[in-house]
C-alpha cells in the first residue's frame, strides 16, 4: 500500500505526508531504492546509485521531524540528477571516457539550493556523452533505455533522467537542455520537463556545452513538481553573470489560475512541417481541450524558423568546439564518432559569421515575438514531430544519416534555445506504438508562470501523467 | 560554385587533430558548412551594423511584457 502511494504520489504529496509523519523519509527512499535496483537492469539510467547515503540522509531527516523541525519543499524526496552536476570532490563523469575519474572542485548552485529544500541524493543519471545526442545512446556507459518499453529511445541527452522520472524510482530530476535535451526525454518517457528561459536559472558548477544556449531544467512526474522545483532553484547567482536579478512570483501559486478568455496560438509554418498525421491529431485534441476550457485558439505565422535552426547549428559547434578543443587534439578516440562529428564543424566556422550569429538573437527574438506571440499568450507545439523510434532505427554513430537523425528529432525543440524563451514538455497520450508524446507550450521571455498555470490546468483535466508503465502497473 | 570547399575542410582538419577526412566526410562537411554561412548572410544582409554586441538578457526582459491586448 505504501508503494503503490510512492508510486502514484508526487512530490508535493509525498512531502506533505512526511511532514505529517503519515510516510517516513525513510520508508519512501526505500521503495524508491527498491524500484531503481529493479528497473536499473533493464533500464540503465543510473550511474551511480548511492544506497547506503540516501539511507543516511532520510534517517536523519525523520530525525529532524521527530525533534519539530522545518525539513523544507523537498524533504525527503528522493531526486537524482544527470552526471554533469558538480558536487565538490564527487566524480562527475559527464557520460564521457574523458572524465570516468573526474572528481568535482565545486558545488553546482543548482544543488546547494536543492540541498537546503531538503531533498534525498539517490545518485547520479545516464546521460548521452557531454550532453551532446538527442536519443540516449551512449557507447561508454551503456544506452539509456525507455521505461514504457526498452526497445525504444529516451531521447537526449538528458536520458537517465527521463528514464528515472518515468520508471518512478525518482521523484524528479535536473537536466540540462541546449537543443531539447530536457524536452526530448520528457516527450519519450512520459514526464514534464522545463527548458526555462535563458537566465533565469544558475548554470554555476555543471558542464558547459554550448554558453548561449545552455539551460538548467526539471523533469518531473506532473507540472506543480516542476514548479516547485523551478520555484526553488531559479534566481540571480552572482557567480553566473547570465543569471538576471529580478522578481518573479511563485510558480507553484500560478499552478491552478483560470485561463478563461486567455489565448493560445498555434504556427501555421515550421513545426508541423514533418510531423506524423498521428502526433498532428495529438495536437489537435490537445487544442479541443484548452478550447473547451475556454480558451481561444489562433492561427499564427512565424518568421523563417529554419533560419534559426541554421543559426543555433552555427552557435552551438562553435561554441562545444572551443570547450572541447584540447581533447579533440589530444584524446579524439576517447569521444564517440558521433559526439566528436557534431563539435568539429566549429573548426571550420569563421569566427566573424559566429559573433554574427550571436548579434542576431536579440532581432530575431523580437521578430518571432512580434509575430508569434503579439497577440496571444502562448503557442503550443509538438515535443518530437514523430511517434517515438526504436534504439535500433537510430544507431546511426557518425554515418551520413546522422545529421538528419538528430535535426529531425529535434525540429521542434532546437530553436527555442537559439531564441532564449521558455519551453514547458508536457504528456498529451501515446501513439500507436505504446510509447508517450507530448505537446510543448512556449511564450515570452520569463513567462514560466504563465506555462505552468496552462500546463496545469491540462493536467487537472486529463489524466495522461498519471498512466504508468506495465511494469508498474497493478 | 560551392562556397566551402571540401580540400580547404580536409586542411584545416589535418592541422587540427593530424587526422585525414575520408572523402565523403569532407564532402558532407563542406556542403553542410556553405548552407550554415549561408544563412547567416542572407539573415544579417539588412541589418545595422552595431558598435558593441547586443544586450541579450537585456532584450529577453524588455520582451518579457504580456501580450499586447
Amino acid at each position: 500500500m505504501i508503494d503503490r502511494t510512492i508510486i502514484e504520489s508526487d512530490i508535493i504529496e509525498i512531502n506533505k505526508l512526511i511532514k505529517s509523519k503519515h510516510l517516513s523519509a525513510k520508508e519512501v527512499t526505500q521503495t524508491c531504492i527498491n524500484l531503481a535496483e529493479k528497473c536499473q537492469p533493464n533500464l540503465n539510467c543510473f550511474i551511480s546509485l548511492e544506497v547506503e547515503d540516501a539511507l543516511t540522509q532520510a534517517q536523519n531527516l525523520d530525525k529532524k521531524i521527530s525533534k519539530g523541525e522545518d525539513i523544507g519543499p523537498l524533504g525527503g524526496i528522493p531526486l537524482a540528477h544527470k552526471d554533469m552536476y558538480y558536487r565538490k570532490g564527487q566524480i562527475s563523469t559527464c557520460g564521457s571516457k574523458i572524465r570516468k575519474n573526474w572528481k568535482a572542485n565545486t558545488t553546482a548552485t543548482v544543488l546547494t539550493k536543492l540541498d537546503q529544500a531538503g531533498f534525498i541524493n539517490m545518485g547520479t543519471l545516464n546521460m548521452a556523452e557531454f550532453a551532446t545526442g538527442a536519443t540516449g545512446h551512449n557507447e561508454h556507459w551503456g544506452h539509456c533505455r525507455n521505461p514504457w518499453n526498452n526497445q525504444y529511445i529516451t531521447g537526449g541527452s538528458s536520458s537517465g533522467s527521463g528514464s528515472a522520472v518515468g520508471s518512478r524510482s525518482i521523484f524528479g530530476s535536473l537536466g540540462s537542455d541546449t537543443g531539447g535535451s530536457v524536452r526530448l526525454p520528457a516527450t519519450a518517457c512520459g514526464v514534464v520537463g522545463l527548458k526555462p528561459t535563458h537566465g533565469l536559472i544558475s548554470r554555476y558548477g555543471i558542464m558547459p556545452l554550448s554558453y548561449s544556449m545552455d539551460t538548467v531544467g526539471p523533469l518531473t512526474r506532473n507540472v506543480k513538481d516542476n514548479a516547485r522545483i523551478t520555484d526553488i532553484i531559479k534566481g540571480y547567482d552572482q557567480k553566473d553573470t547570465t543569471t538576471i536579478n529580478r522578481t518573479t512570483d511563485s510558480y507553484e501559486m500560478q499552478c491552478g489560475l483560470d485561463i478563461k478568455g486567455m489565448r493560445i496560438g498555434v504556427p501555421r509554418n515550421y513545426y508541423f512541417e514533418i510531423a506524423s498525421d498521428e502526433i498532428k491529431e495529438k495536437i489537435n485534441s490537445v487544442l479541443k481541450i484548452f478550447k473547451g476550457l475556454g480558451v481561444d485558439i489562433i492561427e499564427v505565422t512565424l518568421p523563417d524558423m529554419h533560419q534559426i535552426t541554421h543559426l543555433s547549428n552555427i552557435v552551438f559547434p562553435s561554441e562545444a568546439c572551443a570547450i572541447h578543443a584540447n581533447w579533440l587534439r589530444d584524446c579524439r578516440d576517447d569521444y564517440q564518432p558521433q559526439v566528436r562529428t557534431r563539435y568539429e564543424p566549429g573548426l571550420h566556422i569563421p569566427a566573424n559569421k559566429y559573433l554574427r550569429a550571436l548579434d542576431m538573437r536579440p532581432y530575431l527574438l523580437r521578430e518571432y515575438i512580434e509575430k508569434g506571440l503579439n497577440n496571444v499568450d502562448v503557442l503550443i507545439l509538438p515535443g518530437m514531430p514523430f511517434e517515438v523510434p526504436k534504439i535500433d532505427e537510430t544507431n546511426v554513430a557518425a554515418s551520413p544519416k546522422m545529421a538528419e537523425t538528430i535535426a529531425s528529432i529535434s525540429w521542434c525543440t532546437r530553436p527555442t534555445n537559439y531564441l532564449g524563451v521558455p519551453s514547458l514538455s508536457v504528456p498529451c497520450g501515446f501513439t500507436s506504438n505504446g510509447l508517450p508524446t507530448a505537446f510543448q507550450i512556449t511564450g515570452r521571455p520569463f513567462s514560466e508562470g504563465t506555462l505552468y498555470r496552462f500546463a496545469h490546468t491540462y493536467q487537472e483535466v486529463t489524466t495522461w501523467h498519471k498512466e504508468l508503465p506495465n511494469s508498474l502497473s497493478n | 560554385m560551392q562556397r566551402v570547399k571540401p580540400d580547404t575542410v580536409a586542411n584545416i582538419s589535418q592541422d587540427f587533430a593530424e587526422k585525414e577526412l575520408e572523402i565523403n566526410q569532407r564532402e558532407s562537411l563542406a556542403k553542410s558548412l556553405g548552407v550554415l554561412l549561408n544563412a547567416i548572410d542572407s539573415v544579417s544582409k539588412d541589418l545595422p551594423l552595431e558598435s558593441e554586441p547586443a544586450d541579450f538578457l537585456a532584450v529577453l526582459e524588455e520582451l518579457s511584457q504580456e501580450r499586447i491586448k
